[in-house]
């Protein structure tokens, strides 16, 4: 029993707990909100429900202790009080309560995306069920928008933690060869956060498709959430955009910690030109998610008080339907939106520029060609992505003068982008390339995010986007970048890092076939997407002309085999976890810090911190003349010097 | 990747070369960064409502919230910045009593701010519903209480750990940590202020 | 086999695969309409699209193939058959090649930039004085067309005569909607609280639709009405049929929905009566 207080079950408990009180005590004593419609739960309820649930979790886990202890000034912890709330001696309870350590977050993640990437996978396969042929029979068409809407949020959700979370934490201190991050509590309250997020953001069909019981009472606006629309839609948006918004505080509060540890913790010798360029990516993502993470959470908030307080932000009085004075203004909730949703399809995939890189660099036994250029041009992508996201607007009718400006940097950003390109190609050629899963995923990325980037460039011209906009095209656009770009680095990287983050090897045979199945279901399927969408369907509905029905009934034959390749990953991720074959060291003979430990990673990481002489790449060459010889190998020395 | 061991003992704690309190401003600055741009975002609604309004902006017969009060308020917040200064260089030139004080003086302030502006909310001329500009005054005031309720237990810590001596001149990097989310929690009003009253909206 | 054999051996195969492939695109561009794989050419607008569309196909041929020649090569030819027992070469990156990448990208985008900017200033061309002004009111989740020049006639279905210009005002009484006629290249955001505009000549006589582009709520998937581009006599008639109260023909297009759900107008306002919030 003193095991359970504090850990995840009673946050758990405790959170239920806070969520009933908080929601039921607003609704019978402070008063009625609006739609009165489901039993005792309106929106403000529902809002003071969540905060209620998040102070329940937050006080079941322990995390109120160091702040309060700090506040009371008791005696600053110890380091065997550090390590304790790190994990040692905590066995498998480590992972089920407030853990500091990084690898232990690491892995809470690990586990916590891949169950959004199903969750959210299951919404793209309930879309395609409905969609394999024309007539909306499946579901009712509000509750296909729903599904629509949470598939796209939860997706969006997914990509932005899977690389930051899961790898920024595990792999990043140790590369950079650090003990830990720079926050290990923070670090544990943002993953603490993120849970109980995913927890309200799952309400959304709870109350909004059955206690709402209305095809209306779900979420009608896609992950764009406009304004006018989010401000009218069904009941199921206040568990959304919530959710959504602690998500939000989750990442930025990862970015803000990742951040701080590249730039204050790398061990000595570890110069920003030594820096792999895994590192380089999750950073820029880092940056990304901190300063765009603010716009879309300005937006969620202000439709969050649109709703429950009919404030004016985006509601626009128009017409016989007016509840409040309106002066809202539409273009301002994409605005707000778009800078954000911009910059993060870049926060999604940086850090799979930076991994591809390297496990390219790894299994073809040769150093990166051109890492001034691998690093200009992510940091290049960082820069640029902030300047471009009235694209999303060229037909919204806001500020026509301006659209050649946003035209040209859209362009613009493909250059950065093509010096990545160039990395890739340089490093391949002439390589000894061992194809493993890992690398046959980081192959693919080249392919389909190479579709991706060339169909992004018909969508930065103005007249092309006219008619592409809102439509499938564009949809299959940014599959093939988020899917095909950063979904499949994701790939790459957990059959790369999985042998160190769980000292066993995934399985290559079942690797091979999830890799095919993949390549095959995504291509097939997101090909034939483009033919729908330059043949003129739009994006989002639950039924279409007949014109459209072949194409639509491959898409959906082959998003079928996509999801069940995925299955075939899931399943070897918990088979080989719980009997794969023991992984040493190194098994690839890669040369970056994180392969110099023992597996399984010993709790403070290094014995010693190491002093770093040379740069990840040394592959084919000896160390260049004028550097410090270097003490250990790096080869395939199994272990860290000293 | 070829590591060494390192040839020399080490400074910090059990054998990393980390400056703690470096790190700790560093992760503190990007922290309110973080906080700031999320406030340009609320102030940006603010301007682009005002610019690109329609009739429900400022609606016929709304009042402006009451000056003074909004000014005495706005004083009280940046006093607050000022004396949590003071104290910060009296620390730095080791004087104990000279932070005790200033940072319990700082804290009071700050929750006087904090209550009186509860309060004030509670009195104002328009409700949520009268227009944008309503929305938006209400919007930005609320963000700033809850700046504030972070802020008053952060002060509260800090006068604490003045008394128990916590701080010397050359223990500071918590107390300038705290100082920059202090500084921008002080400096927020003021900004709303300017851009909602000071500029009147219905001009 | 050497470094140089290599690379000539990848480059003859990249220019044999882009003239290929240019050589097919060029063939099958044309006839894409006539499949149905691109919605019908019926606007000045459209045509204008459709050959840059072409354009960027063209230059976007010899990158695709740039990349993915010299990745597969490279995994088909460098592959080692298990673990590697030796490194590949310590190249750290060509000078020369990188410049070279650097610049030909520069001009590339250059272009594109360029050509896209010219395509996009002969499209925002000066109207005509014979302009037809047409009211486009976008409603959950029917479209709502009124003509100012005749009298504000008005109708949820849209009649439009060949070869002149049309000049679409578009606003929303509700949320954000997208006007979207795919024939005619015309796609531009019903705002609530704004007007957007956005010009275009039909030049075909024959039925199409009008779709709504933006997702706007339950019934999104059926706000879709037909267009009918007609001569100018039929347009006159249709004109006088709407001032003397009557309702429009309606020809079902031969690729809608089965038009509209039945009753979409009393749906709409039910729904929207329950959760205004
Ligand atoms: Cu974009
Ligand atoms: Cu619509």
């Amino acid at each position: 029993m003193r095991k359970l207080v504090p850990s995840y079950f009673a946050g758990a408990v405790l959170g239920a707990i806070g969520f009933f009180l908080g929601s039921q005590y607003v609704t019978h004593f402070i008063g009625a909100g609006n739609a009165p419609d489901g039993p005792n739960f309106d929106q403000q309820g529902l809002v003071i429900g969540f905060i209620g649930l998040l102070f329940g979790w937050l006080l079941g886990i322990g995390a109120f202790k160091y702040p309060f202890s700090w506040l009371l000034a008791m005696k600053d912890p110890d380091h065997e009080e550090e390590m304790r709330l790190a994990g040692k001696d905590a066995g498998v309870m480590r992972y089920f309560r407030f853990t500091t350590d990084h690898k232990v977050v690491g892995i809470q993640y690990l586990v916590v995306t891949m169950l959004m990437l199903a969750l959210g996978g299951l919404g793209a396969m309930l879309i395609r069920t409905e969609l394999i042929t024309p007539g909306a029979k499946a579901f009712p068409t509000g509750t296909y928008n729903t599904i629509v809407s949470m598939h796209g949020m939860l997706m969006i959700l997914t990509t932005i933690s899977f690389f930051i979370g899961p790898f920024g934490n595990f792999v990043v201190p140790i590369m950079i060869g650090a003990r830990d991050m720079a926050f290990p509590r923070l670090n544990a309250l943002s993953f603490a956060l993120l849970f109980p997020g995913l927890v309200i953001f799952m309400m959304t069909p709870i109350f909004g498709l059955i206690i709402m019981n209305g095809d209306g009472g779900g979420v009608q606006t896609g992950w764009t959430v406009y304004g006018t629309l989010a401000d009218q839609t069904g009941i199921g948006m206040t568990p959304l955009a919530a959710g959504v918004l602690l998500i939000g505080a989750s990442s930025i509060m990862g970015a803000v910690n990742l951040v701080t540890t590249v730039i204050t913790m790398r061990a000595p010798g570890m110069t920003w030109t030594r820096l792999p360029m895994t590192v380089w990516g999750i950073f820029g993502a880092a940056l990304l998610a901190a300063i765009g993470t603010g716009a879309f959470s300005a937006d969620l908030l202000l439709i969050l008080l649109d709703r429950i307080y009919k404030t004016s932000f985006f509601y626009v009085a128009t017409g016989g339907n007016a509840v409040g004075a309106g002066g809202g203004s539409s273009w301002l909730s994409q605005n707000l939106f778009w800078f954000f949703g911009h910059p993060e399809v870049y926060l999604i995939v940086l850090p799979a520029f930076g991994i591809v890189i390297d496990i390219l660099v790894v299994f073809g036994r040769k150093p990166l060609f051109g890492y001034k250029m691998a690093v200009l041009g992510i940091m290049g992508v960082v820069v640029l992505s902030f300047l471009v996201w009235a694209h999303h607007e060229f037909v919204s009718g806001w500020a026509p003068e301006i659209r050649p400006f946003y035209m040209a940097t859209t362009e613009m950003i493909s250059i950065p982008t093509g010096l990545v390109f160039l990395v890739v190609l340089g490093t391949l050629w002439r390589g000894r390339l061992w194809m493993t899963t890992a690398m046959l995923f980081a192959m693919s990325f080249i392919w389909n995010f190479l579709i991706g980037g060339l169909t992004g460039v018909f969508l930065s011209d103005v007249p092309a986007d006219v008619q592409l906009h809102g439509g499938m095209f564009v949809t299959a656009h940014f599959h093939y970048t988020i899917v095909g770009g950063a979904l499949m680095g994701f790939f790459a990287a957990v059959y790369f890092w999985f042998p160190k983050m769980t000292g066993r090897m995934l399985d290559e045979r079942l690797g091979k076939i999830h890799f095919w199945g993949t390549q095959i279901g995504f291509n097939v399927a997101f090909l034939a997407m483009f033919y729908v969408g330059l043949q003129g369907m739009p994006r989002r509905v639950a039924d279409y002309a007949p014109i459209f029905a072949p194409a639509n009934f491959v898409i959906s034959i082959f998003a079928f085999i996509l999801a069940a390749s995925i299955l075939v990953f899931f399943y070897n991720v918990i088979a080989s976890w719980v009997a794969g074959e023991k992984a040493v060291a190194n098994p690839w003979g890669a040369k970056s810090l994180e392969w110099l430990v023992p597996t399984p990673v010993p709790l403070e990481n290094f014995e010693e911190i190491p002093v770093v002489a040379s740069g990840p790449y040394d592959y084919g060459e000896p160390v260049d003349s004028g550097k410090p010889i270097p003490a250990a190998g790096g080869g395939s020395a199994g272990q860290v010097a000293g | 990747m070829a590591t060494s061991i390192p040839a020399s003992g080490h400074a910090a704690p059990h054998g990393d070369s980390v400056d703690h309190d470096l790190k700790l401003r560093r992760g503190m600055l990007f922290y309110v960064l973080t906080d700031v741009i999320f406030v340009i975002f609320l102030l940006t609604t603010y301007v682009w409502l005002r610019a690109f309004h329609g009739d429900g902006w400022f609606p016929q017969g709304t009042k402006l919230p009451d000056q003074q009060t909004v000014y005495i308020l706005t004083g009280l917040c940046v006093l607050s910045g000022i004396f949590y200064f003071i104290g910060f260089m009296g620390i730095r030139n080791g004087s104990q009593a000279t932070l005790t004080i200033c940072m319990a003086v700082a804290t009071v302030l700050a929750i006087a701010a904090l209550s009186g502006q509860i309060r004030f909310m509670g009195h104002l001329p328009f409700t949520t519903g009268d227009g944008s500009y309503a929305s938006t005054y209400i919007m930005l005031s609320g963000y700033h209480i809850y700046h504030m309720l972070l802020g008053t237990f952060l002060g509260i810590g800090v006068t604490n750990r003045a008394l128990r001596g916590r701080y010397s001149s050359d223990r500071t990097s918590g107390l300038s940590a705290i100082g920059y989310y202090w500084y921008w929690m002080a400096l927020t009003p003021v900004l709303v202020t300017l851009m909602m009253l000071v500029l009147p909206p219905n001009s | 086999m050497n470094e140089p054999q290599h690379l000539r051996r990848a480059a003859l195969i990249w220019l044999v695969l882009t003239v290929v492939s240019l050589v097919a695109a060029w063939i099958i561009g044309p006839q894409l309409a006539s499949w149905g794989s691109i919605p019908p050419v019926a606007s000045n607008r459209a045509e204008d699209v459709d050959k840059l569309l072409g354009i960027f196909t063209l230059l976007s041929i010899p990158v695709f193939w740039l990349v993915v020649v010299f990745a597969g090569y490279a995994a088909f030819t460098f592959k080692s058959d298990g673990r590697p027992d030796r490194d590949g070469p310590g190249i750290r990156g060509h000078m020369p090649t990188q410049v070279t990448w650097v610049i030909v990208s520069v001009i590339l985008v250059s272009f594109l930039f360029g050509y896209g900017l010219y395509a996009y200033n002969s499209l925002q061309s000066a109207s005509a004085a014979n302009t037809l002004v047409v009211h486009v009111n976008g409603e959950q989740w029917l479209w709502n067309y009124s003509f100012p020049q005749y009298g504000n006639a008005s109708s949820t279905t849209l009649e439009l005569p060949v070869n002149r210009p049309v000049r679409f005002d578009i606003t929303s009484t509700d949320v954000q909607h997208s006007f979207w006629v795919p024939a005619m290249d015309v796609k531009q955001d019903a705002v609530p609280g704004v007007t957007t505009h956005i010009s275009a000549t039909p030049t075909q006589i024959g039925s199409y639709e009008v779709r709504c582009a933006e997702l706007c709520g339950v019934y999104h998937s059926y706000m879709e009405t037909p267009l009918l581009i007609v001569s100018e006599s039929d347009f006159e008639s249709y004109i006088a049929t709407l001032q003397s109260g009557g309702s429009a023909r309606i020809a079902s297009p031969a690729n809608a929905l089965a038009w509209m759900v039945p009753d979409a107008d009393s749906r709409a306002s039910s729904i929207r009566e329950g959760w205004v919030a």
